[in-house]
């Protein structure tokens, strides 16, 4: 679901409202809180879809794509994943993005 | 049900306010998973009042009520009524499923009163407590659910009782269904929640959360940490209904002798909240304390489970 402003939501449903909406990035795009980054070696992952059920953000996808643009890099994916087909590694700032 | 077979949809939201490694988000994740759309959520004044971030966005993508501490028990009951009467009127054609989702602050300590109320009526809602022991999201303070000998910001030396199980006080109450349930266990608390779905009456499942800033370990270790609690013997895992419980997942190996109860040192060494237990000197009373509690309850259930075992050899045993 791409992130949808307020009022463009009240235009849709044609009135003002005082509830919350809800959006992807509530709180902006939460990657920027990362100091580790997790990366994924593709080729030693067996798909056991360990590391999307526990990821806490709903970052991994089931076909184990992460999005960087969220992910907050706790490390869990990394910590779980019983191939180790997933490293933490230092971020370079601005490295995606 | 195989991880494979959940279904994909995000009810949560990428990019709430949620701490790296939360517990909470975990937890909400399998639910929502496990209960669908046609759900209506009510959050008790909790960490998840946050983590669903600030007005006018929300991270929840369900209808959500926030609600004052005190209130869980009653603002379902007014929810279910007015659901009941939606379906009746036929503005509903189905009644939604309507879930509160309470810390352990609001329903151990504040909460209980309309919970149990709510309980008493046995009011069609699924009430769940994500336990993390404490009330974090002011800070870390004592909570009824605080284990004995545990750190928090009033209990600096580590907390002297021992923890009320609100579980089994819902199981007093005569409820339809009352589970525990463990993040790292996803497969069996998903199956307790598609379960608890399909039951009517109040409902009660109960989750382990260990907070990373609460109990003082690295957020990568959240379920690491959770696995530890259920092999230890520190959180247990079972449901009750019609007036029995089954024990489940990592509990259920233990009693039946397919996986070894560990030593609770290891789950109190891994997080920073029971350091004083080790140093500057090992605090060998307290540990014994606690590990005689948990050692008694294991070697009690695995007696009756072998008891057990040996009453159905008898019954089953062919005539001579
Ligand atoms: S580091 Fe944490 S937030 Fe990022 S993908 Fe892994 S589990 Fe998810
Ligand atoms: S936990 Fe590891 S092996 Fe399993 S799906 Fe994720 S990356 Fe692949
Ligand atoms: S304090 Fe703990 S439970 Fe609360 S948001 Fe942070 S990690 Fe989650």
């Amino acid at each position: 679901m791409p992130k949808r402003k307020k009022k463009e939501i009240e235009e849709e449903i044609g009135f003002v409202t005082t509830l919350s909406v809800p959006s992807e990035g509530s709180v902006g795009l939460t990657g920027s809180w990362r100091i580790f980054i997790p990366v994924l070696d593709e080729g030693r992952c067996n798909k056991c879809l360990l590391c999307w059920i526990y990821c806490p953000e709903a970052c991994i996808t089931k076909d184990i794509v992460i999005n960087y643009d969220y992910c907050k890099g706790c490390g869990i994916c990394a910590e779980e994943c019983p191939s180790k087909a997933i490293a933490m590694r230092k971020e370079e700032k601005n490295e995606t993005g | 049900m195989r991880l494979r077979d959940f279904p994909e949809e995000e009810l949560f939201l990428q990019g709430s306010a949620a701490c790296q490694g939360c517990p909470g988000s975990a937890a909400l994740r399998v639910a929502f998973k496990a209960l669908g759309r046609e759900t209506i959520l009510c959050v008790i004044a909790s960490c998840t009042s946050v983590l669903q971030s600030p007005f006018p966005v929300s991270a929840l993508n369900l209808p959500t009520l926030n609600m004052a501490f005190a209130t869980g028990g009653a603002t379902a009951s007014g929810l279910s009524a007015a659901a009941d009467r939606l379906v009746a009127s036929g503005a509903f054609k189905e009644k939604p499923t309507i879930l509160v989702w309470a810390g352990d602050g609001g329903t151990y300590d504040i909460g209980i009163q309309a919970l149990s109320g709510a309980a008493e009526r046995n009011t069609d809602f699924i009430y769940v407590c994500y336990n993390n022991e404490a009330y974090s999201n002011t800070g870390t303070q004592r909570s009824g659910a605080t284990p004995y000998a545990a750190w928090t910001t009033n209990t600096t030396k580590g907390k002297d009782e021992w923890r009320k199980d609100i579980a089994q006080i819902m199981v007093a109450h005569g409820v339809p269904y009352v589970a525990t349930a463990s993040l790292a266990y996803p497969t069996d608390m998903y199956r307790k929640f598609a379960k608890a779905k399909e039951i009517k009456g109040t409902r009660y499942i109960e989750i382990q959360a260990p907070c990373p800033p609460g109990w003082k370990f690295p957020s990568s270790h959240t379920i690491k940490v959770a696995r530890l609690a259920v092999q230890s013997g520190m959180w247990m895992l079972y449901e009750h209904e019609g007036g029995k419980t089954a024990y489940t997942a990592g509990t259920q190996r233990i009693i039946q002798g397919q996986s070894k109860l560990l030593p609770v040192e290891e789950y109190l060494q891994a997080q920073g909240r029971f350091r004083h237990l080790f140093s500057p000197e090992k605090d060998e009373m307290r540990i014994a304390e606690i590990q005689g509690r948990i050692s008694h309850i294991f070697d009690t259930l695995q007696f009756t489970h072998k008891m057990k075992e040996h009453i159905m050899d008898i019954e089953l045993a062919p005539p001579r």
